[in-house]
């Protein structure tokens, strides 16, 4: 070319491109792929937050249903996608209680059927707030689902076993769990004992036995420690 | 039931033309593979701002159409007053989810009529640092919360939390404290109906350079009519969208 033609161009012809820049798109793709990953968090932080501001209780819980969800899903030999998603899951699996008038959530005693009717929506108000954000989509489904039985009688699908996501089959073991030993002002809270004896009894009509199992040993051993993920005494 | 987001894609970040796109040296070779994955962080955070902004329709704090009409006043505010691109990004955001805090609080304070004693006005008045705290845990998000945290500040000093004056306020936050403003004077409430549009240009300029910023209100006044059809115009474009499940919502706004 002559050399006012390449001194027209607003590039470098290819063949004098420096072959130093050539990883420089790989690790922008590494760092773009981590700040894609970071904002998920960040999102699913907020989400959290939200609630947990709202409400102490809930953020604990979730805090608490998020490391023994991924502790069942390491003994079940999850990879690192599917952990992830469990612990966002369950981190976020009572978000949908937004939509739930306060004072049906805060309720003291029990619940009227009709009040009940309306709590068992916040696992499609959740779906619906985590679809909006793209690398939730999974997430949203376990959320979706996590108060389904394994006999096909839970809401709000009336999915059966395998048809149940194997997150929500998960998030719903360790959440009844959980429910159980906390205290209520009904009611004191179960110990570890009486709580995994009626797992093990509602299995294998709500929950999946293959999930109790592991759960129950993990219980066993690591309770005293999650135990301490508590809401500060009042 | 299909979840349809309330925010369709007609703003500025969503255009396409967003201030941090690939750095140039990357765009001699154009990769697929990272102008996708900017296209996807693009995405992830406009999917965060509708899943919280979602989340404060569920809690009843606002209804559905409140803070969009607030938005697209804002952003046509910010464009006229030439802020940079990334800037009306964050005011987009902002403006979005400015309210966010009040999921936090309790519904019944929110829905409370007549005076507020004290305490509820102070916890009322917690919101904008509540906002704040939830969106700091975003990457990306550090100015967004930043203008939450301050959109009730006043050019005089008399606003809350901070107390800031004059250019200690984002201009962000100023354009977005009188698009708030503005909004609220032009909707019906349960105690009083809208206002007329030039009671509400009247009350703006009275409260020029000590409520409300100086140049903002300057702006509002030079075109009354446009910033009217705005709020109007992004009230028919909602309701031409499903606005997703609803639970049953208490009346009155905050």
């Amino acid at each position: 070319m002559s050399s006012s033609v390449l001194q027209n161009l607003r590039f470098r012809p290819p063949r004098q491109r420096s072959f130093k820049k050539a990883p420089l798109p790989a690790l922008h793709i590494k760092q773009l792929e981590q700040a894609l990953r970071q904002t998920e968090a960040g999102a699913v932080c907020a989400l959290t937050l939200l609630l947990d501001l709202k409400d102490l209780k809930t953020g604990m819980h979730a805090t608490r249903l998020a490391e023994w969800a991924v502790r069942v899903g390491e003994e079940l030999g999850l990879g690192e996608e599917e952990l992830r998603d469990i612990e966002y899951a369950s981190m976020l699996h009572d978000i949908g209680k937004v939509g739930v008038p306060d004072q049906i959530l805060f309720k003291p005693g029990r619940l009227t059927d009709d009040e009940f009717e309306q709590i068992k929506k916040h696992p499609e108000y959740g779906w619906a707030i985590l679809r909006a954000v793209p690398g939730l989509e999974s997430v949203s489904l376990v959320v979706l689902h996590h108060h389904e039985r394994m006999d096909g009688r839970g809401y709000p699908a009336g999915l059966e076993g395998d048809q149940i996501p194997l997150g929500s089959r998960i998030v719903c073991v360790v959440d009844a769990f959980d429910a159980m030993l906390s205290s209520r002002s009904y009611r004191k809270g179960l110990g570890i004992e009486e709580a995994l004896r009626r797992l093990r009894e509602s299995s294998p009509d709500q929950f999946d036995p293959q999930i109790v199992a592991p759960f129950a040993e993990l219980a066993a051993s690591d309770y005293t420690e999650i135990a301490k993920l508590e809401e500060p005494a009042a | 039931m299909p979840a349809q987001t309330l925010v369709q894609p007609r703003f500025a970040t969503q255009r396409g033309d967003v201030g941090d796109g690939p750095p140039p040296s990357v765009l001699r070779f154009p990769d697929l593979g990272v102008k996708r994955l900017h296209e996807s962080l693009r995405r992830t955070e406009a999917g965060a701002v509708d899943a919280l902004h979602m989340m404060l329709r569920f809690a009843g704090s606002s209804p559905g159409d409140k803070s969009v009409r607030i938005c697209v006043l804002a952003i046509e505010l910010g464009e006229r007053l030439g802020l940079p691109r990334a800037e009306i990004r964050d005011l987009e955001f902002s403006a979005l989810l400015h309210d966010i805090g009040f999921v936090a609080l309790p519904a019944d304070l929110l829905r409370k009529h007549g005076v507020l004693t004290r305490e509820e006005r102070r916890q009322l008045q917690r919101h904008p640092e509540l906002g704040e705290a939830v969106l700091a845990g975003i990457p990306g998000f550090e100015r967004v919360g930043r203008i939450v945290g301050v959109h009730h500040e006043r050019p005089d000093g008399g606003g809350y939390p901070h107390a800031l004056r004059g250019q200690e306020i984002p201009l962000p936050a100023r354009i977005l404290s009188v698009a708030e403003t503005f909004q609220a004077m032009m909707t019906d409430r349960s105690y009083r109906s809208r206002l007329p549009l030039r009671e509400a240009i009247e009350r703006l300029q009275a409260g020029a350079g000590s409520r409300y910023d100086q140049k903002v209100v300057g702006l509002l006044g030079q075109d009354p009519d446009r910033f009217e059809r705005l709020l109007t115009d992004a009230r028919m474009q909602l309701s031409e969208h499903e606005l997703g499940p609803q639970p049953p919502r208490p009346e009155g706004e905050n």
